[in-house]
């Protein structure tokens, strides 16, 4: 019964998803405009572009930037945060510093990091890990704050203190906090890396994008706004892979629902 | 798939049991011993300030001792009188004002839009389901990749910055939508059924009490890229506004403007959050207290 359902459900999204394809399809081949192109050319130059002309030189340094603005995000975000959580009177100390400081709607401070760091890879990943640091630091500093008092207090019994009370209780109990957090702040580290390469930038998805624009090439840039979706969905399915993994322990059925 | 939320700036821990809250109410003979609670309500402010002011003062030192490239570190007191002086500026109020009006409207669009996709696609399944995988898609394009979009359309016009900030607040305003309609209460619902309430009676009294509280929160999150989206404009097309601003300092080498419009933009942003969190509070004074943030802090 159920089983039948999941089928007939499954066949109606990939049915209605084709349907709006088909239609997003048709109307590009039959509407005129400055923005409308056939799709068949947006598919045609998303190849050119992407298969394998501009990997290497703007998709890869992209893809790093992503990469390490985000590790780099995380580290920063946990251990802050830890730092925070763990202590009450730092809390007291930096809360509305960082209050300030998250509010400043984060390109606003590209400017800023343009003259500190000029328009290398150094400033795009700064600018990925600290705009992307605070959902995280904010998460894991409640996290810690909230931790499960008959935790702590079995921690405190068993005399477990120090590095081994972080690496073995309080890191564990807020990893799904942290997880939590990385996951709402990855479209950030998306949409700064686009930012970042659009304003200083020879290299990138970014600045292909923008750049076709400049010389009318609008089947190459629809290519590079596509080529954005299909880097979001993939980092997504990745990392919710990835936070299934690590977070199995908690996910068991029963125990909460993080996903659906 | 749960929308975190980004913490909230007045989340201050103990709020709602603080003993101090009665010390008003005490004999003169207990007051003395309340007293040290009453030190512990003054410890947040007290405290906070401290912050506040060693992080003027790192500012300061870095600014003397530590050479920064471009000397883009300026005195703390320069940017200060600067900012004062912007104060008095007409253009930097036009600035403020123009950003807040590609803000303004492009919220409102988004809600108007948002809100009812979210209230369809959320209230039956069916509908979810044919449409997630483009939803899916659609919703891990970052808002700015339209920017040449815009710039095609609209030009260096308010259009097209309402244009992109709709296209960055859409999703995270419509999930949450579709997450209120989805977490109404199965009781209410039959309730609801068993008293055989019309149409508009159960979208008065069922379906937007439970989803206001999830729509605030989603205004919310949407209100800060909005922002983000409208300076964005200014940086990136050139659209007049505080990012243009920002742009024109910095290309000018003007340092302590840059600095007081950057300092400007993080109190707009504070004070859309505040805004938004007390209307909040106000809209939506039903919900049991805490009732609201399962979004924020459902693990």
């Amino acid at each position: 019964m159920t089983a039948i359902r999941q089928r007939w459900l499954i066949l109606l999204e990939a049915g209605a998803t084709a349907l709006i394809v088909a239609v997003v399809w048709l109307y590009t081949n039959v509407a005129n405009g400055i923005v409308v192109v056939p799709a068949r050319r947006i598919l045609g130059a998303f190849r050119e572009e992407w298969l394998f002309q501009h990997f290497v030189t703007d998709l890869l340094p992209s893809l790093e930037r992503l990469a390490a603005g985000f590790a780099l995000a995380t580290l920063l975000g946990v251990g802050v945060g830890l730092l925070l959580g763990s202590f009450d009177t730092l809390y007291l100390i930096w809360q509305p510093v960082v209050n300030f400081l998250r509010s400043i709607p984060v390109v606003s401070l590209l400017p800023l990091a343009l003259v500190v760091l000029g328009t290398d890879n150094t400033m795009k990943i700064t600018v990925i890990a600290y705009a992307t640091c605070w959902p995280i630091l904010l998460n894991t500093t409640d996290g810690v704050r909230q931790l499960d008092p008959t935790l702590d207090m079995t921690a405190r019994v068993y005399r477990i203190t120090g590095v081994r009370r972080l690496v073995r209780v309080v890191l564990p109990a807020v990893s799904p906090r942290i997880f939590a957090g990385m996951r709402a702040t990855l479209s950030y580290a998306l949409l700064l890396l686009v930012v970042s390469e659009m304003i200083g930038s020879t290299s990138g998805v970014g600045f292909r994008i923008l750049t076709s624009e400049q010389t009318y090439n609008i089947a190459n840039m629809w290519a590079g706004i596509l080529l954005l979706g299909i880097i979001g969905n993939v980092v997504n399915v990745l990392f919710v892979f990835a936070e299934r993994r690590a977070l199995r322990w908690y996910l068991r059925p029963g125990l909460s629902e993080v996903t659906v | 798939m749960v929308v975190q939320e980004h913490g909230s700036a007045t989340s201050t821990p103990g709020q709602t049991d603080d003993p101090a809250a009665h010390t008003d109410k005490l004999r003169p003979a207990d007051r003395r011993r309340a007293r040290p609670t009453a030190r512990l309500r003054a410890r947040p402010v007290v405290l906070g300030s401290l912050g506040v002011v060693l992080t003027i003062g790192i500012w300061e030192f870095v600014s003397r001792f530590v050479p920064v490239p471009g000397d883009s570190v300026p005195p703390t007191f320069d940017v200060a009188r600067e900012f004062w002086h912007q104060l008095q500026l007409s253009t930097f109020w036009q600035a403020v004002w123009l950003t807040l009006q590609g803000w303004g409207i492009g919220l409102l669009i988004t809600i108007v839009i948002a809100v009812p996709f979210g209230l369809l696609v959320g209230a039956s399944r069916v509908i979810w389901r044919a449409l997630r995988p483009t939803v899916e898609f659609l919703r891990s394009v970052p808002g700015v990749a339209f920017i040449p979009v815009a710039i095609l359309l609209f030009g260096q016009e308010t259009q097209s910055t309402v244009f992109l900030v709709v296209f960055g607040a859409f999703w995270p305003l419509a999930l949450q939508a579709m997450y209120g309609v989805r977490e109404i209460d199965d009781v209410a619902r039959q309730t609801a059924r068993v008293l055989r309430l019309t149409l508009w009676q159960r979208i008065r009294h069922l379906i937007v009490p439970s989803m206001l509280p999830f729509v605030a929160t989603g205004v919310r999150i949407a209100s800060a890229i909005a922002l983000i989206a409208a300076i964005t404009c200014g940086l990136v097309l050139g659209n007049p506004g505080l990012g243009r601003s920002i742009a024109f300092a910095e290309a000018g080498a003007q340092i302590n403007q840059m600095y007081a419009l950057i300092i400007t933009s993080g109190v707009l942003g504070i004070l859309m959050n505040v805004g938004l969190t007390y209307l909040e509070r106000k809209a939506i004074f039903w919900v049991p207290q805490g009732r609201h943030q399962i979004t924020e802090s459902h693990k």
